[in-house]
């Protein structure tokens, strides 16, 4: 069951609960912007869920960390690969093997 | 290129999940694992270990974490977090509905935070202040 509750202003927002379910919708931009905004007028009201989805913003730039990491490594091997004469692309050569 | 790009991501995930065979069901309604983030969270403030991020190494402790995902919930976090995927074309990937993506994703993470807090605590990662306020 969704719990939302609408203000006098006419601006819907979530419990606790709900706006925790959408945590991840929310941090990777998935949410309708009506759902969107509710996420953000609970975040502006209560104490307690900013913080944890500060942590979990924080969590998800970590990953991009790796992904960037992974990216590099791609790279390197594209010019190991390219050093050694073998041209083309990593990612190529598996084309290749598929 | 990029139907290409579907097509190797999704035959090296199909491998990997025919050779380990370990799936985790999924919850049905979701309640339990936004109990569990919830919960994990408080754990780690209650710990002090909220700012474990910041005091590890966290490539090298992503990449063991992901190791230890189950090959459905790894091609989820891979998909969406490494390769930058939205979750739309994730389900694309890998044939699932987008509900899944969702749920696979939403378990994924908790997962995988469990085990960075497995590393930190391994790497001597120390709380730096516990006792903060928790998330009721």
């Amino acid at each position: 069951m969704t719990t939302t509750t609408t203000h006098a202003d006419g601006v819907a927002t979530f419990d606790c609960s709900e706006t925790v379910r959408r945590l991840w919708d929310y941090l990777d931009h998935e949410l309708s912007e009506a759902e969107r905004h509710a996420v953000d007028a609970h975040l502006a009201d209560c104490e307690r869920c900013p913080k944890h989805f500060a942590f979990e913003q924080a969590f998800l730039a970590a990953l991009r960390t790796a992904r960037e990491e992974r990216g590099a490594n791609a790279a390197l091997r594209d010019r190991v690969r390219s050093l050694l004469g073998l041209g083309g692309s990593a990612s190529d050569a598996e084309h290749g093997n598929d | 290129m990029r139907r290409w790009l579907f097509t190797i991501c999704k035959n090296v995930f199909l491998r990997a999940a025919e050779r380990e065979r370990d799936i985790v069901p999924l919850d049905g309604d979701g309640g339990d694992e936004t109990l569990a983030v919830v919960r994990l969270h408080n754990e780690l403030v209650a710990a002090g270990e909220d700012g474990m991020l910041d005091r590890l190494d966290v490539g090298p402790a992503i990449q063991r974490a992901l190791q230890g995902l189950a090959p459905t919930f790894r091609a989820a976090v891979v998909l969406v977090d490494l390769e930058g995927y939205g979750y739309g074309d994730a389900a694309t990937v890998l044939g699932i509905p987008i509900g899944t993506v969702r749920s696979r994703l939403f378990r994924a993470r908790r997962l995988l935070q469990e085990s960075l807090r497995e590393y930190a605590r391994d790497a001597g990662v120390a709380p730096l202040d516990p006792g903060g306020s928790a998330h009721a």
